[in-house]
């Protein structure tokens, strides 16, 4: 080993000895993942075989191989590109929507003076967030329902025809999102008035003796001050470019509105017939994580382009 | 000194106000009908349907079932606050220790650990061999199962370790100079300087133990032990 | 030395004794059951004590020691699955008996129940064994539901004899002239009035198909070219829906109904603006029920009636009943699942069984004068069922007139079945009256096994057809599609697979022929 070499090889031998302690701290987080994470990851395997209920765990590595035949019986079908198109439309329409009201939230609640009233707006923004889907679709109806819901009323007064919103393609989606912005807007906006909280308050002083406005405030400051929290949702948040909110979907949508609402998941639930359908969900599962994966490493590499930190 | 509120910036504070106001009330007004439904007696829900703003008369029939001394609930209530207790402080415990050693820049393999830690956000071997897991580990029908597999969420563990990578170095090598161990310097000054952060990630955690029924759905198979997420759905919403 | 050998002998002999006689002394065997039978609250579990005071009493009477797991309100088949799959002990269960058996998860009890051994479930449930008998003989379980057809016409009589309708409408006609008469009375006021309303068209098609086509809402044969079709393809459906595309424009069909789920559909009923509705019939009829629990002087008044063409045709299909039944698990030993009918048995044939089984050990007591109905002790929040979740109520099937007696007092003439017994539950009697006769009328699925299971498995289409008609049947319905464009959506249903579909189909029926 040439000298140059033997002092880095030192020197990284005597990092770790430096950084022993660390590695102990990291030992029980990573422990658990490795466990209750990468044990069961196993089962993706089930993806590449025909399982059978009663195989049980042995049935992971017994079970017969089939290759990529869940795969390719997924993209046979007719509606395949439709789902995946959905899928991923309903997640940006959330993503332009839901991803930049916490952040106004928080800033509008960053210029509130009156401390009592920002705590006041603060916790009844949480509410949502406490609520079920259930009731969310129940207010919805009350809404937007083609009889007596309260939109239609004004409607008729103003005298046009009475719509049934949650069964009409062109504004299903609207709905969907917008409860489902409504329902997650004050929790996320937790996480940003965290990090505006976090700001040194120095940098308001100097800027305001320099003259600074308030618009002027924000911009260079408050919004810099938080862009790396900002980078890192965004960036997770990519990652779910799959998932377009089942659990919301499943309540609310309905025949009328498959073209623009049958998602990726939803239409293996309805095959799914009782949901013994593993191979297949765990293939169609594993499609929806590699495709996120790909885009949460790809988005990584643009935060990290123009500056910011990433997740790595 | 006092400082002159430009005209423009006091129509924007009596905006903002309003704005917030109306907002308000678009998130108190569901839960608000929801409280209502549940002060109310099966007659006026059968009468006035499930969703209105204000009781005609009060009625704590459905409370009184609730909370009736022999209510399942009281148990359902230990659970849970046994899981929102332990399992937030184990939740803690590993992520803010985890969150620490990541946090550092120069730490060897720090990129392939992240790595290791990134890839089960995405990818999952789903329900039935979580479950096979589980078995084989004999935590199922124990309460342990209910802190133990979610011991640390990965999305949270980034949000804390951003947060530490954010305390200047400086603070941490004054201690280190001092002869302080990583743990040490880690409850010592980098937890107490991200005291927000710490409450915030620590809220996450509990409100998701509070919020959380399917892993006891499915891996709790004994009576008695149902949290109380069941109950209150039950009641709310059917009684 | 022969008194040595002697007793040597006799002790021998004594502890041979002793050791037969355990093994032949009775041993309680415990049984592991899955209730997920419907009759027990989901996720809300009996009071410790109370469930083993009972349980001991079970095993006092049957040497079987019941283990029931309670499921949980949601995802309660996700679990059983889970626990199946991962091979937990589970000895019994309520499930579909095709489906389970197609995967090898349960076993056939064909050569352990007879009726000789088990004359409680033959003469409750007897009748019904052939629905979970396959073309085999096998028979894979008991019989949870009977097929009581349950596809009824549900209306408020009282609405109706307001505006001049004294009898139960029975042809189209007849339910057309009562709707139309409902909208135009309002009775509701306000325009509030539903005349009809239901969850899902194929909720309506279940009801009124059977008038318009030969073999209803279920899969037929067609003999021009030996294929077994869905049901879609049969002539007349397009009239069926043309039918609702009318009630939907004129506003006789709940404009919103997409939206609805059953409980959204009861709130419609009992704030007093739905009329009628073809659907499950549990739906509206409960509603109807709570009403009338909660106001004894109400002047609501729920009616059926079963829709049928002159020639005597009826409108809701008669697919060979309901394949729902309480099973056995393959993993199950054959003690076991004698244990598990022995319970059954024990709680069908002995009253004190089945109240106990019902209301909880000591919990009930008879109703005055009778020694066949019994109702909970105490008053209100605080009876005996409040501390017991009727898990260990394995006999349930059929609804039993008693059962509900408690609801009405014995002299309540207001629901009378038509063999004179008063029935608590006024739907019960949609059994009574309408157990189809094999001998005059057999479905065409009668007896067949179609494991779609296997058919959506291999066959893409299978999912891809059945959204299609889902979503195009709203389409029909409510008139974005024109009712001429039928038969080019039928052949758009053959573009995109119905073919395979139905060979799939037709190789299944093929075997079993």
């Amino acid at each position: 080993m040439s000298g140059m070499a033997r002092k880095k090889h030192l020197c990284f031998v005597k990092n770790i000895e430096k950084y022993r302690m660390f590695y102990l701290l990291a030992l029980p987080g990573l422990l658990y993942l490795l466990i209750f994470h990468y044990g069961p990851m196993i089962g993706v395997l089930l993806a590449f075989k025909n399982f059978k209920p009663m195989q049980g765990f042995m049935g992971i590595f017994t079970g017969e191989w089939v290759g990529l035949t869940h795969f390719k019986q997924f993209f046979k079908s007719v509606y395949a590109g439709r789902v995946i198109v959905n899928t991923v439309w309903i997640f940006f329409l959330r993503l332009i929507w839901g991803f930049p009201a916490p952040i106004i939230l928080a800033l509008l609640l960053n210029e509130v003076q009156c401390a009592k009233y920002k705590k006041a707006v603060q916790s009844v923004s949480y509410f949502p967030h406490f609520v079920s889907y259930i009731v969310v679709l129940a207010i919805a109806r009350q809404l937007f329902n083609a009889d007596g819901g309260y939109v239609n009323v004004a409607l008729k007064l103003s005298g046009h025809d009475s719509i049934s919103f949650l069964s009409d393609s062109k504004y299903f989606r609207s709905i969907l999102v917008g409860t489902g912005v409504w329902k997650g807007i004050g929790w996320s906006s937790i996480i940003y008035l965290a990090a505006i909280a976090g700001i040194d308050t120095q940098l308001y002083e100097a800027a305001e003796m320099d003259g600074a406005g308030y618009l002027q405030k924000v911009w260079h400051i408050t919004l810099p001050g938080i862009a790396p929290v900002i980078a890192i949702q965004l960036v997770l948040r990519m990652g779910n470019i799959m998932n377009a909110g089942f659990d919301q979907i499943l309540l609310f949508y309905s025949p009328a509105v498959y073209d623009v609402s049958d998602i990726i998941d939803t239409y293996v639930y309805r095959m799914g017939l009782g949901s013994m359908k593993y191979s297949f969900t765990t293939a169609v599962g594993l499609f929806k994580s590699v495709v996120g994966l790909i885009f949460v490493v790809g988005s990584n590499y643009i935060a990290r382009a123009i500056g910011q930190e990433g997740i790595w | 000194m006092k400082i002159k509120m430009s005209a423009s910036r006091r129509l924007f504070v009596i905006f903002n106000y309003v704005f917030l106001t109306l907002l308000s009330l678009v998130f108190v007004l569901p839960m608000l009908s929801l409280v209502s439904t549940s002060l109310v007696s099966q007659a006026e829900i059968q009468e006035r349907g499930n969703l209105f703003l204000f009781p005609r008369k009060i009625d704590y029939s459905a409370y009184k079932i609730l909370l009736n001394k022999d209510s399942i609930v009281w148990n359902a209530y230990g659970i849970t606050l046994f899981r929102v207790a332990v399992g937030t402080l184990i939740q803690m415990t590993v992520t803010c220790m985890l969150a620490y050693a990541l946090s550092k820049k120069n730490l060897p393999f720090r990129g392939i650990i992240t790595g290791f830690v990134l890839v089960p956000m995405f990818i999952s071997g789903g329900l039935v061999p979580t479950y096979l897991l589980i078995k084989q580990l004999g935590l199922i029908d124990s309460l342990w199962v209910l802190v133990i597999p979610n011991a640390m969420s990965i999305y949270n563990m980034l949000l804390l370790r951003n947060f530490f990578m954010s305390i200047p170095i400086t603070l941490e090598e004054s201690a280190v100079l001092d002869g302080a161990t990583p743990l040490r310097t880690l409850w010592s000054i980098i937890l107490p300087l991200s005291l927000p952060s710490i409450m915030t990630i620590g809220m996450f955690y509990a409100v998701g133990h509070w919020n959380e029924w399917f892993d006891a759905a499915i891996y709790i198979k004994g009576i008695s032990k149902n949290l109380m997420q069941y109950s209150p759905k039950y009641d709310i919403i059917y009684l | 030395m022969i008194m040595r050998k002697l007793t040597c002998m006799i002790l021998t002999l004594v502890m041979a004794l002793s050791l037969t006689s355990f093994v032949f002394a009775d041993e309680v065997i415990d049984v592991y059951v899955y209730n997920n039978s419907g009759g027990v609250t989901g996720g809300v579990s009996s009071n410790a004590e109370v469930l083993k005071e009972l349980q001991n009493w079970f095993v006092e009477k049957t040497n079987v020691r019941l283990n029931v797991i309670v499921p949980p309100a949601e995802e309660a088949d996700t679990k059983l699955n889970l626990m199946l799959t991962s091979g937990d002990q589970i000895d019994a269960f309520w499930g579909d008996w095709i489906q389970y058996s197609s995967l090898d998860m349960i076993q056939p009890i064909t050569d352990i129940y007879s009726a000789e051994k088990y004359p409680g479930i033959a003469k409750e449930f007897g009748f019904a064994m052939d629905q979970l008998t396959d073309s085999n003989g096998q028979l894979w379980g008991i019989p949870r539901m009977f097929d009581i057809s349950p596809y009824p016409y549900l209306y408020r009589s009282d609405w109706a004899e307001a505006v001049g309708i004294n009898e139960k409408p029975v042809t189209m006609e007849d339910l057309n002239n009562l709707l139309y008469a409902i909208k135009k009375a309002d009775p509701a006021g306000n325009g509030q009035t539903i005349p009809l309303v239901t969850t899902s068209i194929d909720n309506i098609l279940q009801c009124i198909l059977g008038l318009y086509t030969d073999e209803g809402y279920s899969y037929w044969y067609d003999e021009n070219n030996q294929k077994v079709k869905l049901y879609i393809s049969q002539d007349g459906v397009k009239d069926a829906v043309a039918q609702i595309a009318q009630w939907y424009a004129d506003g006789i069909l709940y404009k919103d109904f997409n939206t609805l789920d059953t409980n959204a559909l009861r709130e419609l009923a009992t704030i007093g603006r739905a009329f009628s509705s073809l659907q499950w019939y549990s739906g509206i009829s409960m509603a109807w029920q709570n009403m009338y629990v909660a106001d004894k002087t109400t002047d609501v008044q729920g009616e059926y009636s079963f829709l049928a063409n002159e020639d005597g045709k009826t409108g809701s299909n008669k697919v060979a009943g309901n394949t729902r039944g309480l099973l056995f698990s393959s993993s199950a030993s054959k003690e076991s699942i004698e244990a598990v009918l022995k319970i059954v048995d024990f709680e069908l044939t002995d009253t004190e069984a089945r109240f106990n089984a019902t209301y909880g050990l000591n919990a009930w007591e008879y109703v005055e004068g009778s020694t066949e109905t019994a109702k909970p002790k105490g008053e209100g929040a605080n009876t005996g069922t409040s501390l017991y979740n009727t898990e260990y109520r394995l006999s349930i099937g059929q609804l039993r007139i008693s059962e509900f007696k408690e609801l009405l007092t014995a002299n309540d003439d207001r629901y009378v079945a038509s063999n004179g017994e008063k029935a608590g539950y006024f739907f019960y009697y949609l059994y009574m009256d309408h157990h189809y006769d094999v001998d005059t009328y057999e479905p065409f699925q009668f007896n067949l096994i179609f494991d779609t299971n296997a058919i959506s498995d291999e066959v893409i289409a299978y999912s891809d057809v059945n959204t299609k008609i889902a979503e195009d049947l709203y389409k029909f319905v409510s008139g974005s599609r024109s009712m001429d464009e039928w038969d080019s959506f039928i052949q758009e249903l053959y573009d995109i697979g119905m073919a395979e579909v139905e060979a799939a189909l037709t190789e299944q029926y093929n075997k079993q022929k």
